[in-house]
């Protein structure tokens, strides 16, 4: 299966378990179980990609004007 | 130009007259207003204003009588207090004040009841609705917050996060969480995050925590604020109500996405423990491994037994069983034709001597019923045959009786020309032309030798 878009972090979870499950059924051609496998450990990579891929920013919004914001280092709590 | 005159009185003099009435027209009393403006002098003494919709009462609470307060924690801008104190006049500047003695945080039960009111209005309005209600992202790209950027708020929210997801980015929104203004300031923040940092945004918050810590009903006010409500309400980005109390719920929590006790219990529940995602990564891992070995075990197997079975290795007693089941299918075969084969040819042989036996009836019976026909037609054409006898008969007499040679019997003769022509007028015979004349008994051949007219 080729997904163009990415899927995001909850999408990927809820395609991961389909697969587990459809792996389950016992229904699986070899063939198929294997793409199965393939594109499940694809997903796992993605999945795990994602956790790490945030980089504990820790931001703070200041206000220059009435309805003016941009966000600088919060660096006091750090 | 005035004159000198007793009824002309003094500024201290009206003044201390106007002290007299309102220390003895009202005197002591009890109100109820907002504080603001307040402050407190080195002296120890405490200025404030004392407000509400329409009107504001200057105050002031001397030293001496501050510290015989039980709580002064009332004693702050916005809050809503009930003072109790004597009406004076502050000559020096010529205003009128109040003179507090006894002061308290009144408003719990007015707040209270403005609380109920509020909180029914806003779920008549449909902000309550559970349908509205949005779910929270199971794995939130930015958290923004909502809360005081001072105090121990923030920084322990920071803590929990960093413990369970030390990787996770969060965006501060700060705000004052009581006093003047608290309610646009959070309501605000929460429109701000809302438009900034939207979907698509290089900063996207995909979860909103808004809250602060414990407190008395009247520094939760604001989160109880109909403007913070309609802000979380309004907000695309899920919402987490988390301010601390024990007992009763603040507007904000019911209006939220989520509710959390807590500021620390929101930051537990807004994402679930990174370790914790990974092992569910590990364990669907480690299924399919599980599930893809299991079913080549399971193929392997096949193929195995489908290598040792005997039809591959002994292909010669395979077939001679074939052919013992052939040979046997063959036999049962032969028998049921020929079974078929006595059957309908009993059904034939009933048939043809029913058939038979049907056919002579049927000639019989057609016989019988030509004979009848034969003799009927015999009859028939006898009769016929003797009624055309008679009619012949008869003919026969009619024409006797017609016939004209019969004349001749009776003398009468005929005469023709040689010709044959029937002489009918003497006209018809010339004098010297042969006419043959017949009678009955033969004819005359004669000359005509004159010719006579009768007259």
């Amino acid at each position: 299966m080729s997904e163009k878009k990415k899927l995001s972090f909850e999408e990927s979870l809820a395609r991961l378990d389909k697969i587990v499950e459809e792996m389950e059924s016992d229904k699986m051609e070899l063939d198929a179980m294997i793409s199965a496998f393939e594109e499940g450990q694809r997903l796992v990579g993605d999945c795990n990609a994602m956790l790490r891929e945030v980089e504990r920013k820790i931001e703070k919004v200041v206000r220059d004007g009435p309805d003016g914001g941009e966000t600088v280092p919060l660096k006091d709590v750090e | 130009m005035l004159s000198p005159d007793p009824r002309v009185l003094s500024i201290s003099e009206l003044t201390h007259r106007i002290k007299g009435v309102l220390a003895e027209e009202i005197g002591s009393v009890v109100v109820q207003g907002e504080i603001s403006n307040i402050k407190r002098y080195s002296s120890g003494h405490t200025y404030f204003v004392l407000k509400d919709e329409r009107a504001q009462l200057n105050a002031v609470l001397f030293a001496g009588e501050r510290v015989k307060l039980k709580d002064d924690g009332c004693l702050k801008d916005g809050q809503l207090v009930r003072a109790g104190g004597q009406i004076s006049v502050f000559e020096g500047r010529g205003q009128y004040q109040i003179i507090v003695r006894k002061i308290e945080g009144a408003g719990v039960g007015q707040l209270l009841e403005r609380y109920e009111q509020l909180k029914k209005k806003l779920s008549e309005n449909g902000l309550f609705d559970q349908a509205h209600k949005q779910p929270l992202p199971l794995l939130p790209r930015r958290i923004g917050v909502v809360t005081s950027p001072s105090g121990a708020v923030i920084h322990d929210m920071l803590n929990v996060l960093r413990r369970r997801f030390p990787n996770m980015n969060v965006l501060l929104a700060p705000v004052k969480v009581q006093g003047e203004g608290a309610a646009e300031s959070i309501a605000r923040a929460v429109r701000w995050l809302n438009e900034s940092c939207g979907e698509g945004s290089p900063r996207q918050v995909d979860v909103i925590i808004a809250g602060r810590g414990g407190g008395s009903l009247e520094d939760l006010w604001a989160f109880n604020e109909e403007i913070v409500a309609r802000a979380i309400y309004e907000s695309r980005i899920p919402v987490i109500s988390a301010v601390g109390h024990e007992v009763d719920y603040a507007l904000s929590d019911f209006v939220a996405d989520v509710r959390a006790p807590t500021p620390s219990a929101a930051a537990e529940l807004v994402v679930r423990p990174r370790a914790e995602f990974e092992s569910l990564l590990q364990q669907c891992a480690d299924q399919m491994k599980r599930l893809l070995l299991q079913r080549c075990d399971i193929l392997r197997h096949r193929l195995r037994r489908s290598v040792y079975s005997p039809v591959l290795n002994h292909p010669d007693q395979a077939l001679a069983r074939y052919a013992q089941r052939v040979d046997h299918l063959e036999m049962r075969l032969r028998h049921a034709v020929r079974r078929e084969i006595l059957r309908v040819r009993g059904r034939y042989e009933r048939s043809c001597a029913g058939f038979n036996h049907l056919r002579e009836r049927k000639i019989d019976d057609l016989c019988g019923r030509l004979g009848g026909y034969s003799e009927n037609m015999q009859r028939c054409v006898h009769t016929r045959c003797l009624r055309l006898r008679d009619s012949v008969e008869h003919y026969e007499r009619q024409l006797l009786l017609l016939n004209p040679l019969k004349i001749l019997e009776r003398g009468y003769s005929l005469t023709r020309t040689k010709d044959g022509l029937l002489v009918r007028s003497v006209a018809d015979a010339k004098p010297g032309s042969v006419v043959h004349t017949m009678l009955k008994d033969g004819k005359l051949i004669s000359e005509v030798s004159a010719v006579h007219t009768t007259d």
